[in-house]
């Protein structure tokens, strides 16, 4: 028993070596968080990110855009959930086992992505080309930075900051819904 | 009484000797009675009287008048006979009587001496004697005397008689001395007793005199005082002697009496002087002397006191020896007197006086003997002569029926011919009435042939319808043998048939019990496959129950597996997360994010095998299912076999039931079977004495028509010689 534990230990240090190896060789790089929401892989620049968390308990808020799903409530700190897959035009994400809420790095906007799932973490090289992104539609087409084709998956890379600019993400309000709100 | 008794015989047979006669010549009257009547009754039929019988009736009526006479003197002779014998044995019994009583007289007068003797010496035993003898001689002369019916004594008569009154002087003398003597009977006793008295005191009385004398002898008293005391020895010897002699009453009794009075006077004497002189011992003594000597004294007293009566006693003993001798002498001549001859008084009145009744009593019975001897021949002459008269006439009345009968005979030699028209002559003769009962024979052996002939007639048409009935019968008979042989046939094959019928039957009962056993064998198995079907449902049930709590583990593990899996997941996100941190620190994170990449691909691998563990249990809890699923199915058609096992079971134990039943069947089948065979085997053993009695009764049946067929020859043979007859 004793042994065992010795030895998985003596592994996970070999490997730990042999990582940090790897990454003082490998300077130029750079790491994403595989993400999917409606039905597309996507990966969001890890210094976008600034945690990521469940799924729980979301307050919708009413009169606001149908891809706001409401607040969450995260060590006592409120967060506005945003569906993403919603405002990309598709269906409403599921809340299911797997969906996750990615809290983004945005100066205090204090605002998290409704995901399918969490793929998990990419890793990917400074000189690998950005492509077009294809499949998508061209209305969120700005809020991509580009494309990574891995050959067997084509991972569409999130631009966080033109998303947290973007007129219509600033716009979450739902004003037609109000009848004598517009005048 | 006696009396009557001996004439009553005497009555007695002169009845019957009387009637006697008359007997004998009634039958001879009852003879003659007889043939007249038969005579008239034929006179009635054939209306001839018979002359000669009448002739000859008239004949005979003389003679009988004679023998009539002749048997009635007969019988009177041998009346008187009987008479006289009857007498003579009457007197000769009083005779014997009297001599007998009288001759007693002798030796009562003899022993009335020697008892008068006795009474007088003072026997107390000879007075009844003396009293019964003088009673006796009493009695005794007053029965001849006077008669005595009760001893059957008759008075005496004749001389006799005149003896007898001489006795009964005497007698009278004797008889006052014997009076006299049983009178003074009293002094008699008491001087006796006085006499036994003083021999019983003298000998004490010597003795006490002589302890006196002996006593003076010592005292040395006065000589002449013990002179005095030894005389009273002698007095008192004297005095013993002559009472004695006195008792005895002989000639010098009366001196001896002044003797013994004079010496007892002198011994008084005496004692009274020895009293006054002698010393006191003596007195003493002499005292109990004295006292004996008064007792002494006073039985002499006794004796002189009844010396009168003792005389006069002494005397009448003494003239009663003298006087005996006198009866007796004259008791003698008495008895020969009596036993001489003494004529019977009652036939002394029939006789006369002039003749000597002794002389016709002897020669009476002689006499009438030799009257009835001569009596009895003159009859048996008389019958002899008529015997000899009566032999002649029936030689020719024997004649004459001959010559009747040889006519009678001729008549009827045409009746042997078989002429039965004939009719015999009847005449006065004796064949008369044998000619007509003849002739009465023929008219009925006429009215017989001619009945016999119609008889035969019939007989002979009966017999021809007889036999054809016999032949018809014999036919039937045939046949129904011949129906009877075939039945015999067929009911012992029906007897085989049940005989095989009753084998087969045993072997359906092996079969049946064995199919029996066998079913029940089946029961059994069914039962054990019931058994083993529940065994089997148990342990399904059993099975599933574990599969179920396998069920429920698998679920606990999936519980355990989510949580795992929870785990995981919550891991991957702190590996994110770790991993975001580290590129956030820049150059510093670069060691903490390898760290989390490792955490984060472990978290991944282990959610994968989360994923596969949930899976395989999903799949296990699926299966499962299904095993649970199926087992309850399994259980049902475990259910469902043990109830069709048990319907087998039910259905295999009826079948046991009805194998049984159906052996009981068979057995029975078997046994009536049986039954039946013998039965069968006992009808044909009947049928073949059935068919062997009907062979007997074919026979018999032939034989009847044979022996119709015969009596219908003999029936016209009948007839045949039958018409030989002329009527």
């Amino acid at each position: 028993m004793v042994e065992q534990r010795s030895k998985a230990l003596e592994q996970t240090r070999r490997l730990l070596e042999a990582q940090h190896q790897q990454a003082s060789d490998d300077d130029k790089v750079w790491r994403a968080l595989a993400i999917e929401a409606r039905d597309v892989p996507l990966v969001i620049p890890i210094n976008n990110v600034v945690e990521l968390a469940v799924c729980e308990n979301i307050t919708p808020i009413p009169l606001t855009q149908t891809w706001i799903r409401g607040l969450t409530n995260l060590r006592g700190q409120l967060y506005t959930v945003i569906d993403l897959s919603v405002f990309f035009g598709g269906h409403e994400t599921r809340l299911s086992r797997d969906a996750r809420i990615v809290l983004l790095s945005d100066d205090g906007f204090n605002t998290c992505l409704l995901v399918n799932s969490v793929l998990g973490l990419k890793v990917f090289g400074e000189d690998q080309p950005l492509g077009d992104v294809a499949n998508v539609s061209t209305d969120i087409k700005p809020f991509f930075r580009g494309q990574i084709d891995e050959g067997e998956r084509q991972w569409a890379v999130l631009d966080v900051d033109a998303l947290i600019t973007d007129k219509r993400f600033l716009t979450p309000g739902r004003l037609e819904a109000v009848p004598g709100l517009e005048h | 009484m006696a009396t009557t008794s001996q004439y009553k015989p005497l009555e007695d047979l002169d009845g019957a000797s009387g009637n006697e006669p008359f007997d004998d010549l009634g039958d001879t009257g009852d003879m003659n009675m007889d043939s007249e009547s038969v005579s008239h009754s034929h006179d009635s039929e054939t209306e001839r009287p018979a002359v000669s019988t009448i002739k000859r009736r008239s004949k005979r009526r003389g003679g009988r008048f004679i023998v009539f006479l002749l048997a009635l003197l007969l019988v009177f002779a041998v009346g008187a006979l009987v008479v006289n014998v009857t007498l003579e044995a009457r007197r000769s019994a009083i005779e014997a009587n009297q001599v007998e009583i009288s001759s007693r007289l002798l030796m009562l007068s003899q022993r009335l001496s020697r008892q008068a003797r006795e009474a007088t010496l003072g026997d107390p035993a000879a007075y009844p004697g003396l009293e019964d003898s003088r009673d006796a001689v009493n009695g005794i002369l007053a029965a001849l005397d006077l008669g005595d019916s009760e001893i059957d004594i008759e008075p005496l008569v004749g001389e006799s008689r005149l003896l007898l009154q001489a006795v009964s002087g005497t007698w009278q003398s004797v008889r006052g001395n014997t009076e006299t003597i049983l009178g003074n009977r009293d002094a008699v006793l008491s001087i006796r007793e006085a006499r036994d008295t003083v021999n019983e005191l003298v000998p004490l009385l010597l003795a006490q005199s002589d302890e006196v004398v002996e006593e003076m002898v010592v005292e040395q008293a006065d000589a002449s005082l013990i002179n005095l005391a030894g005389r009273q020895r002698t007095l008192t010897q004297r005095i013993r002697a002559s009472v004695n002699e006195f008792a005895l009453g002989e000639s010098g009794a009366e001196v001896a009496a002044t003797q013994f009075g004079r010496d007892l006077r002198l011994y008084g004497r005496t004692v009274r002087l020895l009293e006054s002189r002698v010393s006191p011992p003596v007195a003493a003594k002499l005292d109990s002397l004295k006292a004996t000597y008064q007792e002494l004294s006073s039985a002499i007293e006794q004796v002189l006191g009844g010396v009168a009566e003792f005389f006069s006693a002494q005397v009448a003993a003494r003239a009663i020896n003298a006087e005996s001798d006198v009866l007796l002498e004259q008791s003698q001549r008495l008895v020969r007197s009596i036993s001489d001859s003494t004529p019977l008084p009652l036939v002394e009145e029939y006789v006369p006086a002039n003749v000597d009744a002794n002389l016709v009593f002897k020669w009476l019975p002689w006499v009438l003997g030799a009257l009835s001897l001569l009596l009895l021949y003159i009859l048996i002459r008389i019958f002899l002569g008529r015997a000899q008269t009566e032999a002649r006439e029936s030689t020719e009345e024997n004649q004459q029926s001959q010559e009747a009968i040889m006519k009678l005979l001729d008549e009827m030699s045409d009746l042997a011919d078989g002429d039965l028209t004939i009719e015999a002559e009847v005449t006065d003769q004796i064949t008369g009435a044998i000619a007509d009962s003849v002739n009465f024979a023929v008219e009925e052996m006429r009215n017989l042939v001619r009945r016999i002939k119609s008889a035969a007639e019939a007989v002979t048409m009966e017999t021809s319808g007889s036999r054809q009935t016999a032949d018809s019968l014999a036919q039937s008979a045939d046949q129904q043998l011949q129906a009877i042989n075939t039945a015999t046939r067929e009911i012992q094959l029906m007897a085989q048939s049940m005989q095989e019928l009753s084998s087969d039957a045993n072997r359906f009962t092996e079969v049946a019990r064995s199919s029996r056993d066998v079913a029940k064998r089946g029961a059994s198995s069914v039962r054990q496959t019931i058994q083993g079907m529940n065994d089997m449902r148990q342990q399904i049930q059993e099975t599933a129950k574990r599969i179920k709590r396998l069920g429920e583990s698998s679920q606990q593990i999936n519980d355990i597996v989510s949580l795992i899996t929870d785990i995981a997941e919550q891991t991957n996100v702190l590996s994110l997360n770790a991993s975001i941190q580290a590129a956030m620190a820049g150059e510093a994170g670069r060691g903490f994010a390898v760290v989390a990449d490792e955490v984060q691909r472990l978290a991944d691998r282990s959610g994968q095998a989360s994923r596969q563990i949930n899976e395989l249990v999903n799949t296990i809890q699926r299966d499962t299912n299904d095993a649970v699923s199926s087992m309850e199915q399994a259980t049902r058609e475990v259910v469902e076999g043990t109830n069709l096992a048990d319907a087998a079971g039910r259905a295999l134990v009826e079948i046991e039931q009805e194998s049984e039943q159906l052996t009981n069947l068979i057995q029975e089948t078997a046994t009536k079977t049986l039954t039946h065979s013998k039965t069968a085997a006992d009808v044909s053993n009947r049928m073949t004495t059935i068919r062997k009695t009907t062979e007997d009764a074919v026979q018999g049946v032939r034989r009847t028509a044979q022996s119709i067929s015969n009596l219908d020859k003999v029936a016209r043979e009948l007839e045949e010689s039958v018409s030989g007859f002329k009527v």
